[in-house]
């Protein structure tokens, strides 16, 4: 298949991320367009007729997440950019802070626009040293050209945008504990009600969108709802980048359709496995997803057949794994991840991820026991659904995957009191 | 311990840009770093007459997240990606090289003081694995002997 | 006000109530730590989830507000699973400490695994996470291990007394509660959260292995050491106050004491109390009558304090009466300057319980014109008694007789011709009115007159039952002052009896306007509003 790049068009250019180039390339017309075209209310409803997803993990309607926002208010609104891509697997909204910086931009003031916000603040992780940079330089440019400010566009507008570094935590990626993070605080996610689009950020009404979500508004206010639905499925609308690592040929970033069988992206667009190995198993979109078995491969990549499998599309960025790789060995490391980035909060997650992790850690090292391997099951039945956000379901529904469709593997540790890929 | 005036300046045009003064913890934290070079008690209390915050709150945020620089951290702090996509790419074995070529394990510091050694979690750069960071540098596709060469340059520069 | 169903019962709450609040209301039990009716609202520990008609998952009530039709379930077989699985995970860091841990036998979690949990641990013991045990402060220790995050802790120094010196630190399983490195906990009202802890991870120091809590009893009173009367439980072993803490009492200090007050308990079994008296009432009788024979009445003097309960100070009018005292003077007692703090809870610079009882039985008088007396009689009662007014020195000075009513020894003891060792807080029963006019009860749960453990000599040891010092050694002479003071009223021919402090309140409430239509029963456990006119 050759499709036509959309978000990534200009990445492989040298100068892609400043403003000279972007001005020479159509950039800012689109959020010129929707500001003089639509009212406000008409540009949600033009992003919510394209079904356009959130490209986060969570793929939440966007259209819809603004149409939450109160329109009468006394309180500031915000917009909240979540830059804070941790996902293990994910690169992706790197590539577009690092190389097409002013797409975001232009994506932002287009939903400020829509949603009436004047506020912006792009979350973007501490370790992005680099991209923070080149984002700022590239603000700096748009607030130079009065495409941000007081009156952006001329048109008397108000909009700022604050790039605010987070500091090392994957949890502030979720949505509420970024909030707590950018108020100043330990990255704590909040109970919902009350949800961010009625009180977040301060106590005032709150849009969180994902990067990649943000880029892809310039397109859909320059060509259009119907335009944009043309690309896709049905129900998983628009371009998606995908993502390739692990013990594959060659990892790296892929704008295709979403919809896409996960064996074409693999052996087509990623070369195959890695010194043509056998595949043993893939992660289709961050470790927060269940695993699947190289006979699952030909599902295709969009949010409902990937659910439909028991997984989930996250950030469809894939993690492939050849034979070689231990199953009991890889499972240790996610949940090694989760534990260490649990935030403690709330007592099923704060325990059982730790608690997770030293028993297949057991299993791993030989120390582990027939028990252990249901009470794995178990302990993450009693996490899931049962906590303020869902970092306890990132860690123990892909742990049941594991111990369910690699259980042999599991049982084989214990049986022979090590690790058979040791040898 | 304080800021200069030109840094309080800085961090004025910070806290301008939110609503609540504490809302700038984080970025004052930075710049506590940038400064003094690690984030130490005295600092955090600093930082925390700064905003009209208490020191225990300050603490508590500081603890929270791991990027910021500990005190007695080396003058370059090795930052090693050991999640999943990296793991995969034997980052581990990177690991081990590193940890024996410097005589230390993960968490602790040449006793120059020159190079702190740390595994840390996905630094979202997997097609490049393994990748690390030294400082704030990126470093991608490493091997042992890239490695090599890498912190041999680092100590020459001395 | 939407009408909700709670287990399939109807039941009416008020717009924004939240499920657990609904449920409490209701006498619907729902097990939670996090929770406090005093603090904000956190959600973190997931004991209270309950099932809700309209959510998928299992909600925290403490934190899900009720709408118009929804149903509750508290428990269903998924809730019970739920409360379950928390108690599990609860109990993998959580070292099972009872048999060391100071907060058995009122610990939330002991309490929560009788009722809810079962099976056995799961657990390793080598997959626990050791967490320090540490000073945070001059008045509590923690025990890092037990922590279980809940932060009620943290949201009381945040949002109660504002001083926000505790915090969580690190992450996941190593979350616990801590102090900044730099600024201990020296909170004035820093005990408070050992009490709200919902296990044994924050220890006061002063309580510290003092006494098994099964073994004690605890008595509802009120706190002497302000104005502002906190209302507190007196937690006593072997005729002794082990410690004090603070009840309810949503008018006038809700949930909280101040550590000042909350340690001010001490004097109670110190060896300084006065336990031998001199003299009797006879003799105190015939001394005042012969002195104010040869002087005259105005050469006499009367001392109350506002330490003294209302129905003392009654008495104390009636002696004075009896002998045609007139000059009556008030020993006040302060401690600093008034602190308010985050919330409105106030420590009072008024150190004394029952300033406005003394203003209601003698009006607002306080030092005499001269010194000039001949003799003299204070009722005090003031434990920690730091500077004797310079007016009452030279009164004592020049006088020739001096009986003092007193429980420590101090510096007015030396001078007493007569001595009445009189009654603490916590040993006799009387009112205090506090700083708002809210008439409040102390209530007996010791003897004055037994001694105390410390008096105990070596050898006889082994646990010892309330009436276990009885046979030891004979009552001192400490007495409530009510009786004293009636016996001196009985040798002036003007009572006949002694009867109960109950019985003279209702004297009291005959002859006092601002106490009219008032009984102890009316009074009982929280206290009730009187007018109170400050120029009586």
């Amino acid at each position: 298949m050759n499709f036509e790049p959309i978000l990534t068009e200009y990445v492989k250019h040298q100068n892609s991320h400043t403003m000279d180039f972007y001005l020479s390339h159509d950039g800012y017309k689109s959020a010129q367009k929707a500001i003089q075209n639509f009212k406000p209310d008409e540009l949600i409803e033009e992003v919510k007729k394209s079904g356009l997803r959130g490209r986060g993990g969570a793929g939440f309607s966007c259209g819809m997440k603004w149409g939450f926002v109160p329109k009468i208010t006394t309180k500031p609104k915000y917009l909240v950019c979540n830059a804070d891509e941790s996902e293990p697997g994910t690169f992706k909204d790197r590539l577009i802070i690092e190389k097409d910086p002013h797409q975001l931009i232009e994506g932002i003031i287009i939903a400020c626009f829509a949603v009436q916000i004047h506020t912006c603040y792009i979350y973007i992780r501490g370790e992005f040293v680099n991209g923070a940079h080149i984002l700022q330089k590239a603000i700096n440019e748009a607030y130079e050209r009065h495409f941000l400010g007081d009156s952006i566009f001329g048109t008397g507008y108000k909009l700022d945008i604050t790039i605010h570094r987070g500091a090392g935590a994957y949890i502030c990626g979720e949505e509420t504990a970024l909030l707590s993070s950018l108020e100043g605080g330990r990255g704590y996610p909040k109970i919902k009600p009350p949800f961010p689009a009625i009180e977040g950020l301060f106590g005032c009404p709150t849009v969180v969108n994902n990067v990649e979500t943000l880029a892809n508004l310039p397109h859909i206010a320059l060509h259009g709802a119907d335009w944009y639905k043309n690309i896709g499925t049905e129900n998983s609308t628009g371009p998606k980048i995908f993502g390739l690592s692990g013990h594959v040929k060659k990892p790296g970033l892929y704008e295709l359709p979403l919809g896409i069988s996960l064996r074409t992206l693999i052996y087509e667009y990623g070369g195959g496995v890695l010194d043509d190995k056998n595949l043993k198993a893939v992660i289709p979109g961050g470790s927060s997803c269940p695993v699947l078995t190289a006979h699952e491969i030909d599902t295709k990549m969009d949010f409902d057949s990937l659910i439909a499998i028991g997984s989930m599309l996250g950030t469809a960025s894939a993690i492939v794994m050849d034979t070689s790789t231990c199953m009991v060995d890889a499972l240790w490391n996610v949940l090694r991840f989760y534990a260490h980035e649990s935030c403690g909060q709330c007592t099923p997650c704060r325990e059982g991820t730790g608690w997770l992790a030293k028993i297949v850690g057991r299993i791993e090292k030989g120390d582990g026991t027939k028990n252990d391997l249901s009470l794995i099951t178990e302990i993450a039945n009693n996490m899931v659904g049962r906590t303020i956000c869902v970092l306890a379901d990132a860690a123990a529904m892909p742990a049941r995957s594991y111990v369910q469709k690699f259980y042999s593997e599991f049982e084989e540790h214990v049986q022979m009191k090590g690790c058979p890929f040791k040898k | 311990m304080k800021f200069n005036d030109t840094v309080l300046k800085e961090l004025e045009t910070i806290t301008s840009r939110y609503p609540k003064k504490e809302a700038a913890l984080l970025p004052a934290l930075y710049l506590l770093e940038r400064e003094f070079g690690t984030i130490s008690n005295e600092g955090m209390e600093y930082v925390a007459s700064l905003l009209d915050i208490s020191p225990a709150k300050v603490f508590g945020v500081f603890t929270f997240y791991t990027y910021y620089r500990r005190p007695g951290t080396g003058k370059y702090l090795i930052q090693l990606c050991s999640t999943l996509p990296c793991a995969l790419r034997k980052s581990e074995f990177l690991f081990d090289h590193i940890s024996k070529k410097l005589g230390i394990k993960n968490g602790e510091t040449t006793p120059d003081k020159m190079f702190t050694l740390k595994k840390v979690e996905c630094l979202g750069a997997c097609d490049r694995a393994p990748f690390l960071q030294i400082n704030e540098d990126d470093f991608e596709h490493m091997t042992p002997e890239k490695v090599n060469f890498l912190l041999d340059e680092l100590r020459k520069k001395q | 006000m939407p009408k909700i169903k709670i287990n399939g019962k109807d039941i009416e709450v008020q717009e924004g109530t939240k499920i657990l609040e609904a449920c409490l209301k209701n006498n619907i039990p729902v097990p939670y730590y996090c929770y406090h009716p005093g603090l904000s609202i956190a959600g973190n520990c997931r004991m209270c989830l309950v099932k809700v008609s309209t959510s998928k998952k299992l909600e925290a009530s403490c934190a899900f507000p009720c709408s118009e039709g929804m149903a509750i379930e508290t428990e269903c077989q998924e809730v019970q699973a739920a409360r379950k699985s928390v108690l599990e995970f609860m109990l993998v860091n959580h070292p099972i400490d009872c048999p060391i841990c100071d907060k058995a036998g009122e610990c939330l979690l002991q309490d929560y695994t009788y009722q809810y949990r079962e099976g056995l641990s799961r657990v390793k013991k080598e997959d626990k996470v050791i967490r320090d045990t540490k000073d945070l402060g001059p008045t509590i220790k923690i025990w890092g291990n037990r922590c279980i995050s809940c932060t009620r802790c943290v949201r009381f120094c945040e949002e109660i007394s504002g001083s926000a010196q505790l915090t969580i630190v690190n992450r996941g399983d190593h979350s616990v509660a801590d102090v900044a490195p730099t600024v201990e906990l020296d909170d004035p009202l820093s005990l408070n959260t050992v009490d709200i802890c919902p296990v044994g991870a924050l220890i006061s120091k002063d309580f510290l292995y003092q006494s098994r809590v099964w073994y004690t009893a605890a008595t509802e009173s009120i706190c002497p050491s302000c104005s502002q009367g906190c209302n507190i439980k007196v937690t006593v072993l072997n005729n002794e106050v082990k410690r004090l803490e603070p009840r309810l009492n949503a008018d006038v200090n809700q949930y909280w004491m101040c550590d000042e007050g909350r340690l001010n308990y001490k004097y109670i079994s110190s060896p300084k109390r006065l336990r031998t008296g001199k003299g009797t009432a006879r003799d105190f009788v015939r001394e005042a009558r012969s002195r104010i024979q040869k002087y005259g009445k105005t050469s006499f003097l009367g001392v109350a304090s506002t330490y003294n309960t209302n129905e003392e100070l009654y008495l104390f009018k009636k002696t004075m009466n009896a002998l045609g005292i007139e000059n009556i003077s008030i020993f006040r007692h302060t401690r600093g300057e008034k602190r308010v703090f985050k919330n409105g809870f106030t420590i009072e610079a008024d150190g004394s319980p029952n300033t406005r009882g003394a203003e209601i039985v003698f009006g607002k008088g306080s030092e005499p014109e001269s010194s000039d007396f001949k003799g003299i009689f204070v009722m005090n009662g003031i434990p920690n008694i730091t500077e004797i007014p310079e007016w009452l020195k030279k009164t004592i000075a020049m006088c020739e007789y001096v009986a003092l009513m007193d429980i420590m020894q101090n510096q007015l003891t030396e001078w007493a011709h007569a001595l009445f060792p009189g009654a603490a807080f916590v040993e006799k029963e009387g009112t205090f009115v506090n700083r708002d006019g809210r008439i409040q009860r102390i209530r007996k749960c010791l003897d004055a007159s037994y001694p105390v453990q410390a008096e105990i000599e070596e050898g006889k040891s082994g646990l010892l039952t309330k009436q276990g010092t009885k046979e030891l050694s004979s009552p001192k002479g400490a007495r409530p002052e009510i009786e004293i003071l009636q016996e001196i009223l009985i040798e002036l021919k003007v009572r006949e009896r002694i009867i109960s402090a109950e019985g003279i309140f209702k004297e009291m409430s005959s002859e006092i306007d601002v106490f009219r239509g008032l009984d102890y029963g009316k009074v009982e456990t929280q206290g009730i509003m009187i007018e109170t006119q400050t120029n009586i």
